[in-house]
């Protein structure tokens, strides 16, 4: 084996020099049209008013809204029990070449819609699919949709060169609430989460906020970590973001702090601690016989349901927690098994996509 | 009744649609017009860097019968294009496209390129609605397949770069010479300790999404589990890296580059773990070499301790007195103590400030006046951050 040492100039070379200036900036760059939407790469979805459909641009650290417009699609999502098959197909390749990012349920037509890349090299190019009730999937022409978009401030940006090699934010979650979209962004060089609330129709973005916990893994001691799913909650009556962290600490903390002044101190509540060596992927909120539940699914510690009556009252931890979880009560459901992306389908159900040795699979099921 | 409609309004939408075209078609065929045979062939029209499918061979009727603008499902019924199956039992579902009547035939275009190498079934059926005979094609097309592409792409370095990094580092930077594939890195890249072999679980489990915007650089996150004290896996497996051993850490040629071609030859960096990093920053730590006026020298900033290349290039910049940021060329060198900024434009003798911003971190997490884990005491809050330090270039 070859091994290849590195010489001083390395770091001087042009991929590695960046030009920047000094002070940091929230400047929004919105942009919109009535077609020709060219998004270099699709992540999490989120539906907001009306036919209106959040897309994140992760690569390029952007947020589409796009303007679905009325469809004659059926109404519903049938189940798909071949996914990934099916969909590679639609898109005229196999499923070793599809990687699905998300899904998004159509508060009004409840047809499923799934953000997606077809390749992963220089060809990747990303997918909207809607599945309908007949089980059709169709491919959604983005360039074809009425749009806004906005570009994430990526601080420094006062010399247009900085963007040479910028940050990428990758974008965890999103949500709208009450007029805004609050978005969680992980950076590839920062541990830590950024949580923005950016303001619908796009006009700005706040600053953001990176919010500290306390991890009762973790003794007396505050660190940060990235969100990777969230939704805004009201707790005794004050809107909350209930988040869940890496690793995987369920932290509460009111919404409000995400428009607090550059530099304020937010401390989140940590509710729970729902294990290690785990991430979150997707969380909803529903009601069943006058009780809220979260239900959460992860990547390797399946799918929690957690009633929220206690959350209110959670004094939040800050002891060292030795056993693997801590905190509010929570039930793991071991019905669904290898579930990674869900998302609520009315009151009663949830669409979710499971992962088999076979493949992925999509179907709606009631809610547990 | 179409077989791709389901719901029963839109059923009966489309069976109204599918029964135009096939009365249009029909009397086409009873006005005795004579079709010609069916062709189906890839070709790459003029211009376009995308193939697409032309159907020749139709009559000037059936064109005319054929509508654009006719939803997708009624076109498939009239040509469906799928990728052959491996299993031939298997039915899939058409490629997503568009279909266009042209002055020869019928075209479609795929939503997606058609991929080189890959066979897709095409089946033409102008002859559903017609009660006299067939009219039916079934062929396969396919894009050479191209030759395998060649390796070409290297790792250029990693940073931290020293011979010694701090045992609780939170992340390498891995640079390579040309954009590589989105695929997950992590199965391409084994920590050795020289002392006890592969370091198991060493990095974080989650894959994707850690690249720059042009995919040449590559974050490796340590867990942060296990480097995080008092967490239980750090508790259970302890650090991935321990002060005073030395590693490997290997790249193999099996990560992908973004044509699918492995990498040119493996890479190997060496390093020892040193004692975790766990003070803060402190911007009046740094020493200053000031520029001379009138000059474009560079201004130079030494730190202590290293800094995180990434965000060190973005996260330290210099304003005038009257806050204006200095434009310039910004570079940090192989130890990531020496930070310099080349101005654009002369330096004007008079105040200014190097400015940080919050996000600036060593390799460890900790940041300007606040380490990456700090004993909570909220009896003593801690004080703002010191983010500028001022200083002055005299007149020469």
């Amino acid at each position: 084996m070859r091994v290849r040492s590195l010489g001083a100039p390395f770091v001087t070379a042009s991929i590695l020099a960046a030009s920047l200036s000094g002070t940091p900036s929230a400047r929004a760059v919105v942009t919109g049209a009535d077609a020709g939407a060219k998004p270099s790469a699709l992540g999490v979805l989120a539906f907001g008013p009306g036919n209106v459909l959040f897309a994140a641009d992760p690569q390029a650290a952007a947020i589409y809204a796009f303007d679905l417009g009325s469809s004659s699609a059926a109404p519903g999502a049938a189940d798909v029990p071949d996914l990934d098959k099916k969909l590679a197909a639609v898109l005229g390749t196999d499923a070793a070449q599809v990687t699905i990012a998300d899904l998004a349920v159509h508060p009004a037509t409840r047809n499923v819609y799934l953000s997606a890349m077809r390749g992963s090299g220089a060809d990747a190019a990303p997918a909207l699919v809607r599945l309908d009730g007949s089980g059709r999937l169709d491919v959604i022409a983005l360039g074809s949709l009425k749009y806004t978009s906005v570009e994430l401030p990526n601080a420094p940006v006062a010399n247009p060169q900085a963007r040479r090699d910028p940050r990428t934010a990758s974008i965890t979650d999103m949500a709208f609430d009450n007029g805004q979209l609050i978005v969680a962004g992980l950076s590839n060089e920062e541990f830590a989460s950024k949580l923005r609330a950016v303001t619908y129709p796009f006009s700005k973005v706040d600053p953001g906020t990176s919010v500290e916990i306390f991890h009762g893994n973790h003794g007396a001691v505050e660190t940060r970590s990235p969100v990777y799913a969230f939704v805004p909650y009201s707790i005794g009556g004050t809107k909350q973001i209930v988040a869940g962290y890496l690793c995987t600490p369920l932290v509460t903390f009111p919404m409000s702090s995400l428009t607090a002044a550059p530099g304020a101190k937010v401390r989140g509540t940590t509710i729970a601690e729902l294990g290690s060596g785990n991430r979150p992927i997707d969380m909803i909120v529903y009601s069943r016989g006058g009780q809220d539940y979260l239900l959460m699914s992860n990547t390797s510690r399946g799918v929690m349901k957690i009633p929220t009556a206690s959350f209110g009252a959670a004094s939040g931890i800050t002891e060292k927690v030795t056993q693997t979880t801590a905190g509010v009560p929570f039930e793991t459901l071991a019905e669904l098994k290898g579930v990674e992306h869900l998302d609520r389908v009315g009151a009663d159900k949830v669409a979710v996509i499971a992962k088999a040795e076979t493949g992925l699979s999509l179907r709606t099921i009631a809610l547990p | 009744m179409l077989p791709l409609a389901h719901g029963r309004g839109r059923a009966f939408r489309l069976a109204c649609a599918a029964a135009l075209v096939a009365v249009a078609l029909f009397a086409a065929c009873r006005k005795g017009t004579t079709p010609g045979p069916l062709s189906a062939t890839l070709v790459t029209p003029a211009g376009e860097k995308r193939a697409v499918i032309d159907v020749l061979g139709l009559t000037d009727a059936e064109r005319a019968a054929l509508k654009d603008d006719a939803p997708d499902a009624v076109w498939e019924s009239l040509l469906k294009v799928s990728v052959q199956a491996a299993n031939p039992e298997a039915t899939p579902p058409a490629v997503a496209g568009r279909y266009s009547v042209t002055d020869k035939g019928v075209r479609f275009t795929p939503a997606f390129p058609f991929q080189p190498g890959r066979r897709y079934d095409v089946r033409v059926d102008l002859g559903r609605f017609r009660r006299d005979e067939p009219r039916t094609l079934t062929t396969t097309v396919a894009l050479p397949g191209g030759p395998t592409p060649a390796a070409e792409a290297r790792v250029m370095g990693i940073s931290p770069a020293g011979q010694t990094v701090p045992e609780n580092l939170l992340r390498f930077y891995v640079w390579f010479s040309a954009p590589m594939s989105r695929d997950a890195g992590l199965p391409h890249v084994t920590l050795i300790d020289e002392r006890t072999g592969v370091v198991a679980d060493a990095f974080l489990p989650v894959d994707g999404g850690f690249w720059n915007h042009d995919f040449t650089r590559y974050t490796l996150f340590f867990d942060p589990g296990r480097v995080k004290v008092g967490i239980l896996p750090n508790e259970k497996m302890g650090r991935p890296l321990v002060a005073g051993h030395r590693y490997r850490l290997a790249i193999a040629t099996t990560w992908r580059d973004a044509q699918g071609a492995p990498l040119v030859e493996p890479f190997e960096h060496r390093f020892t773990a040193g004692p975790a990093a766990t003070s803060p920053l402190d911007l009046d730590t740094w020493q200053i070499t000031l520029p001379a006026a009138g000059t474009r020298q560079p201004i130079v900033l030494r730190s202590p301790v290293p800094l995180d290349h990434a965000i060190a290039l973005r996260a330290v910049g210099v304003s005038s007195a009257g806050g204006d940021s200095i434009d310039g060329e910004v570079s940090l060198d192989v130890t990531d103590t020496r930070w310099q900024l080349v101005p654009t434009e002369p330096w004007k003798a008079g105040g200014y400030s190097i400015v940080a911003l919050e996000t600036l971190e060593d390799p460890a997490g900790n940041r300007i006046g606040r380490a990456f884990e700090t004993p909570i005491d909220d009896r003593r809050p801690p004080a703002a951050p010191r983010l500028t330090r001022a200083f002055r270039i005299t007149p020469g």
